[in-house]
């Protein structure tokens, strides 16, 4: 009986030790595009710097636009994404990263996080509708969010 | 009389909207039509979509020549280097049929170096998404993302990012519905995985208290002093 409670308190110490470690060692997207890119600027958050807002941090890729966002879409899962002529954009819990060209004459892409409020700002003209609230010309498929359906 | 002048009224509002010809209703193939055109200015690309399904009289077809409901792309003038298009079948099964709802789409291409599904695939675009529920922003996205793997491929360039300056966003608007923790959505798997081994520690051992006899599952009385 002894050998049968030691090994039920190892599996639920094995699953309390697994549930601390993954959530420990979670890293947002933001600090995983800090470590992986390079840092070119940062910005003023679009929308009005206030408090807990959030400056627009940009990075530069040596990869092409939908390289770069595969990759970040790869290890940090958006909860909704949008594929535009210009970007790719993708909608974190309080990121938004926007994936979009290099300046002119340059290489690879340009990578700009900013917060939620920020990114609904400057990326209006993609995702005003799809993530939230669009007061221009509406269309049908503007006005859905994570998990909204028709 | 009354019940004849509403169903008279009712049949004047049926006759005065556009029928929707598949998924994309006809304001958004406009505005879809128009990002096409301003794309095609820029990279002299022309862009469409074909799009059939088993459910409506007439397919989603639009192109950035000739806007909705028009596809001439291959004999236009105006694609200086090419044309694609995105193609695509919808077919959904009866609600008696044992078959799911299927959908698959092609490029048909006439660039050197044309995007192909896999490119729309590594952006999350999945064909049998515009089985779902949101096959509409599915469809939107798909022909959308042309121009932008079509310069991801050198075949013209990068059609211009323009962020929104701030007087073109209505204070009012926002984004909505929570996107949801990042850690559930990341690791979910593993996180099921721990609850799981968290839950299987008592209920193994009170399984095999279980199965042990009656008299082994109280430890015995101590002695009395």
């Amino acid at each position: 009986m002894k050998r049968h409670a030691i090994l039920a308190i190892a599996l639920a110490g094995a699953g309390v030790l697994g549930l601390i470690f993954t959530i420990a060692s979670h890293s947002s997207v933001r600090e995983d595009i800090a470590k992986t890119y390079r840092k070119v600027g940062t910005e003023p958050p679009p929308g009005g710097e206030g408090e807990g807002r959030k400056r627009t941090q940009i990075y530069a890729s040596n990869k092409s636009v939908s390289k770069t966002a595969k990759e970040i879409a790869d290890k940090h899962k958006p909860a909704d994404r949008r594929a535009a002529e210009s970007g790719v954009f993708l909608r974190y819990k309080e990121d938004v990263v926007a994936v979009v060209p290099p300046p002119a004459g340059a290489k690879g892409s340009r990578i700009l996080v900013d917060d939620e409020k920020g990114g609904y700002h400057r990326n209006f003209f993609f995702v005003g509708g799809f993530w939230g609230t669009y007061s221009g010309p509406a269309g049908s498929f503007r006005g859905g969010g994570p998990g909204a359906g028709k | 009389m009354i019940r004849a002048l509403l169903l008279a009224l009712a049949l004047a509002l049926a006759a005065a909207v556009p029928a929707q010809a598949g998924i994309l209703p006809e304001g958004d193939a406009a505005e879809l039509a128009q990002a096409l055109a301003e794309a095609q200015e820029e990279q002299d690309v022309c862009y469409g979509w074909n799009v059939r399904n088993n459910f409506a009289p007439t397919a989603d077809v639009g192109s950035s020549v000739g806007g909705p409901g028009a596809i001439t792309l291959t004999s236009s003038p105006s694609c200086r280097k090419g044309y694609a298009v995105l193609e695509g079948s919808i077919d959904y099964a009866c609600s008696s049929c044992e078959a799911e709802d299927s959908a698959s789409v092609s490029i048909s291409s006439n660039l050197p170096d044309p995007p192909t599904v896999k490119d729309l695939e590594d952006l999350g675009l999945k064909a049998g998404d515009l089985t779902g529920d949101k096959d509409d922003t599915t469809l939107v996205n798909m022909v959308e993302a042309l121009p932008l793997l079509v310069a991801d491929r050198g075949n013209a360039p990068y059609v211009a990012y323009e962020q929104a300056p701030a007087s073109d966003v209505p204070p009012a608007d926002h984004a909505t519905d929570s996107p949801g923790s990042d850690v559930l959505r990341d690791s979910w798997v593993w996180l099921v995985l721990c609850v799981a081994l968290i839950l299987a520690g008592p209920g193994f051992y009170l399984y095999k208290r279980a199965q042990m006899p009656k008299s082994q599952q109280t430890s015995p009385p101590s002695p009395a002093t």
